[in-house]
């Protein structure tokens, strides 16, 4: 599973520094549960059951991600695994931006063998339209049982979007204590309607202590309603001495459950732009309701509302005379759609959660009222 | 008689505004009136000029729900309708009401009315997306000149979608922390490129 860190590694800056409609989460929780056939290098084959889950938040400059797993083992012993991962963005240069990142977890198998790791580092990206450059280093130590070892890391890498995928291919030079290594590794993701597919494919090289030979993983994800989807992913990694697992080989599948599914361009941009929205403090808190304009199969489109936490939403704004509208149910948890469509035109509009007073939610231009407040502008091409 | 005639035209004077205002029953129900009476003027004049009722409507209609006094809305009902006027005497008379409140709103954010009617030029029909463009930029922090510059570059090139998107990109930019009239700046160069080698006459074509 190695490269697949390494991929989402990549992909996560893609998505971090790439334009908006690249994929990015603003807020993603996913709970993956399945069944592993898996086979260590050194040990029998064995199946497993796995729980896995996922918190991943994107704000405007920090991007969080949550991960871990537990496998049981036919034998009963249990393989335990927790990372976390962050980055800070610096305001960008130009075309160059600086990412801070973080990263931190710990493994555990059965009652002896238990390694944790931090590790920390700055990544320079270099970014176009639809491609990008970075480079970085890593610095940090991995501990297994009382022993400390220093990790340092370089390396460089190459994203671009082509063909309806986000391609990847990085360069990593990693020395663990004694042991050094250098990976190669290509990697690709795409998404088309239901079916998500990632892809990787690697090598080791100039190893010493870290194991040699190619390597890869491919996954696949069909979606069923927007929190039910099926994963069957399979392959090879490498020894990874920084995390504490060995090589082998997997296949599995897996249901995944999504808590919070992932918003769509308008909200994830919303969010990037910095609108706080309501009762939010800071560009980093969330917002308390964002809007976003979806397409339909007419012309115009449907205003959706994305407000989690309320149970009532109303929409006051040119296109209802200015009276509130109580929004019905979207198709997603915790959305809320007007019911008529839009024509196209501009629209001042304001939105109210429980009751409570009126105010702009995130995802639309911000005006000044000339009546002492805000209001939304949304424009429907 | 006289007196009664004087009573008549007293009656009628009396009733004139409140008459004026109620022809939209909506104001009716939602103004009291005072506001109703002092609106009056401004639609009167308003209509008289051919400008679009509606969106002076919806604007007094906004104040009423938000609660504010007649002087405010009635301010704010005169304000936009002069700003309407304006669009109009720049962006032409067969223009539409949608194209005049992006106008409206455009002119609030520093467009010159010299640039609406290059918007006008440029683009022929169907301004109202490049122009609230104009307006979205502006409020992300990018000056009114380079805003007008940016999305007059792409008018004639991109489709309404083209210039949300190229809106949304920006805005991404300057989120991430450049300069607003940078991230203008290089988004638009992008965006001609892109679109410039998508103009059908630009595409190689059979012999």
């Amino acid at each position: 599973m190695k490269s697949g860190a390494w991929a989402a590694v990549g992909f996560a800056c893609a998505a971090a520094v790439a334009p908006a409609r690249t994929a990015a989460a603003q807020v993603a929780a996913n709970l993956d549960l399945g069944f592993t056939d898996v086979r260590y290098d050194g040990f029998l084959p064995s199946s497993a059951a796995s729980v896995s889950p996922m918190f991943q938040l994107q704000g405007s400059r920090v991007a969080l991600t949550t991960r871990g797993t537990i496998l049981r083992f036919e034998s009963g012993r249990r393989s335990m695994l927790v990372g976390f991962a962050g980055s800070y963005f610096f305001p960008s240069l130009g075309r160059l931006q600086i990412e801070l990142t973080g990263n931190a977890g710990a493994s555990r198998y059965a009652d002896f063998a238990s390694f944790s790791h931090i590790l920390t580092g700055p990544r320079f990206h270099l970014t176009g339209d639809r491609q990008g450059v970075w480079i970085g280093s890593t610095i940090g130590t991995t501990s297994f049982g009382a022993g400390n070892r220093a990790v340092t890391s370089f390396a460089t890498g190459a994203w671009a979007e082509r063909l309806g995928a986000t391609w990847l291919l990085n360069a990593t030079t990693t020395k663990v204590g004694d042991t050094s290594f250098v990976d190669v590794l290509g990697a690709t993701h795409y998404e088309a309607g239901r079916v998500t597919l990632d892809g990787s494919l690697g090598s080791r090289n100039r190893s010493q202590g870290g194991g040699h030979g190619v390597y890869g993983e491919v996954s696949g994800a069909v979606a069923f309603g927007s929190w039910l989807s099926l994963v069957l992913a399979g392959g090879r990694y490498p020894t990874d001495p920084t995390r504490g697992s060995v090589s082998g080989r997997y296949l599995g599948l897996s249901m995944r459950i999504t808590a919070l599914p992932r918003r769509t361009a308008a909200a994830r941009t919303a969010r990037q732009f910095g609108f706080t929205g309501h009762g939010s403090t800071s560009a980093d808190d969330p917002p308390a309701a964002t809007a976003e304009m979806v397409h339909c199969d007419c012309v115009g489109g449907i205003l959706v509302i994305y407000a989690g936490n309320a149970t009532v939403v109303e929409v006051s704004g040119d296109f209802t005379d200015w009276d509130p509208m109580s929004l019905g149910p979207g198709d997603l948890p915790g959305t809320w759609r007007v019911a008529t469509q839009l024509a196209p035109g501009t629209y001042r509009f304001n939105v109210r959660l429980d009751g409570k007073e009126w105010f702009v939610p995130a995802g639309v231009t911000r005006l000044k009222d000339e009546f002492g407040g805000e209001v939304g502008v949304l424009v429907v091409p | 008689m006289r007196q009664a005639r004087w009573l008549i035209a007293l009656g009628l004077t009396a009733t004139l505004p409140r008459l004026g205002a109620a022809q939209d029953p909506r104001l009716e129900r939602r103004l009291d009136s005072a506001t109703l009476v002092a609106l009056t003027p401004v639609l009167d004049s308003a209509r008289a000029a051919d400008l679009p009722l509606e969106p002076l409507v919806q604007r007094a209609l906004e104040g009423a729900i938000k609660h504010a006094g007649a002087a405010r809305i009635v301010a704010a009902v005169r304000l936009l309708a002069t700003e309407l006027g304006q669009a109009r005497t720049a962006l032409g008379p067969g223009s539409t009401s949608a194209e005049l409140v992006a106008g409206a709103s455009a002119l609030r954010a520093g467009a010159r009315a010299t640039d609406l009617a290059q918007f006008r030029r440029r683009r022929g029909a169907g301004v109202t997306v490049p122009l609230a463009a104009v307006t979205d930029l502006v409020t992300s922090g990018v000056p009114p000149d380079s805003a007008v510059a940016a999305v007059l570059a792409l008018v004639a090139l991109a489709r309404d979608d083209q210039i949300v998107d190229f809106r949304r990109a920006v805005e991404r930019d300057i989120a991430l922390g450049a300069p607003p009239a940078a991230a203008a700046a290089v988004r638009v160069n992008a965006a001609v490129r892109e679109f410039s080698q998508n103009t059908p006459g630009n595409q190689p074509r059979k012999p």
